[in-house]
């Protein structure tokens, strides 16, 4: 059916509104969630907020329409909706991930502001954290824990499930005609 | 054109920023701008689907709505933010493959078959990766070296880093990792 015969300004503007609603709903839960303090394991709760709170809205809303609470519901307009929501829950889900992860290149840029005008040597430009431990032992732990490597005395090797994803990033790259692994 | 082409196409767009991404790329080395960093070539290439995307939202904003200004705006936005929401989940995916310490390590033990846990650790090193981020704040205008001394060239990473203490304030989250 063409959007124009369906109801105008409704169709335009039910799904911006819509996705927006939804948006600031998961955002304010994950913020009170996260403020309370009163959960282990934070990122394991980010899906299940971004991803399955608004089809339970949804599913709310369906359930009003059909008893008659709220008007029925459009499933084009709830697609459109969920599709924006599904957008900017991806895009906040990925900054959240830079936030929690502390990156080593913003935390060399904050000493060297910090040394400004004069600036840095290279021996001093590591913050007190870069440590191996911190770096490739916490990520070599993350693998392991994912069940993406498995270390047998002392030797790693990636499961079937590290093989899929490490293919499926060399497919990628070489689609783009860049080297299997990148430089940096 | 209906809603169910305009869902298509927007779930299509990460696709379609792949094929943009790859002919870019190949296009950049072709021309002798292989030594560009690949941030920018993927941000080059997201930014050029933006282009269709307006088709987009602009064939959408005039089949749909009343007519009025409002609508048109309602309509170009919708279709905007969607595709640069996926854009930037494109930009990150991509750009994991660049510089993710995970990637990293999977990728090298797919190419060895296995490798000794301690190699692992002296070939990411810390003072190996400062090298190779220096290399990268370089090459990407952040960071400028004069006469030995490292400075600040460009303040925008530094400025996502100051957005990203505030955020984690607002979530009441270490603002260290030790």
């Amino acid at each position: 059916m063409d959007i124009a015969t369906v109801n105008g300004a409704k169709d335009v503007l039910f799904p911006l509104e819509y996705a927006l609603e939804m948006f600031v709903v998961c955002l304010v839960s994950h913020i009170l969630l996260w403020r309370s303090g009163r959960v282990r394991n934070l990122g394991a709760w980010l899906a299940p907020i971004f991803l399955l709170l608004p089809v339970v809205m949804g599913a709310t809303a369906l359930a009003g329409s059909v008893t008659g609470v709220v008007p029925s519901v459009i499933w084009s307009r709830w697609a459109m909706a969920y599709i924006l929501h599904l957008s900017l829950s991806g895009s906040y889900i990925l900054v959240y991930t830079a936030v929690a992860g502390f990156s080593p290149s913003i935390a060399i840029l904050k000493r060297v502001e910090g040394s400004m005008p004069n600036g840095l040597p290279r021996d001093q430009l590591a913050p007190f954290w870069f440590k191996d431990e911190n770096l490739t032992g916490a990520r070599r732990e993350n693998l392991l824990a994912a069940g993406f490597i498995t270390e047998s005395n002392g030797m790693l090797c990636l499961s079937t499930s590290g093989v899929i994803v490490a293919r499926g990033l060399v497919v990628f790259r070489r689609f783009l005609g860049l080297p299997d692994i990148a430089n940096g | 054109m209906n809603q169910t082409t305009l869902v298509c196409g927007l779930l299509a767009a990460p696709l379609g920023m792949c094929v943009i991404h790859a002919i870019v790329s190949r296009v950049a080395r072709a021309t002798g701008y292989g030594s560009l960093a690949p941030q920018v070539v993927v941000f080059t290439a997201v930014m050029l689907g933006n282009v269709p995307a307006v088709w987009l939202a602009w064939e959408f904003a005039r089949k749909a709505g009343s007519g009025n200004a409002f609508d048109i705006v309602c309509a170009i936005a919708y279709v905007l933010l969607t595709y640069n929401g996926f854009g930037f989940c494109y930009f990150h995916f991509f750009n994991a493959t660049e510089t993710s310490l995970h990637v990293h390590i999977m990728m090298e033990i797919l190419a060895a078959g296995s490798i000794p846990s301690e190699k692992l650790t002296r070939r990411y090193s810390a003072k190996e990766m400062i090298g190779v981020r220096i290399e990268r704040m370089i090459a990407l205008g952040q960071l400028q070296e004069r006469d030995g001394y490292f400075v600040l060239n460009d303040r925008t990473l530094l400025l996502v880093g100051k957005i990203f203490d505030a955020w984690r304030r607002v979530l009441r989250m270490s603002l260290s990792p030790d």
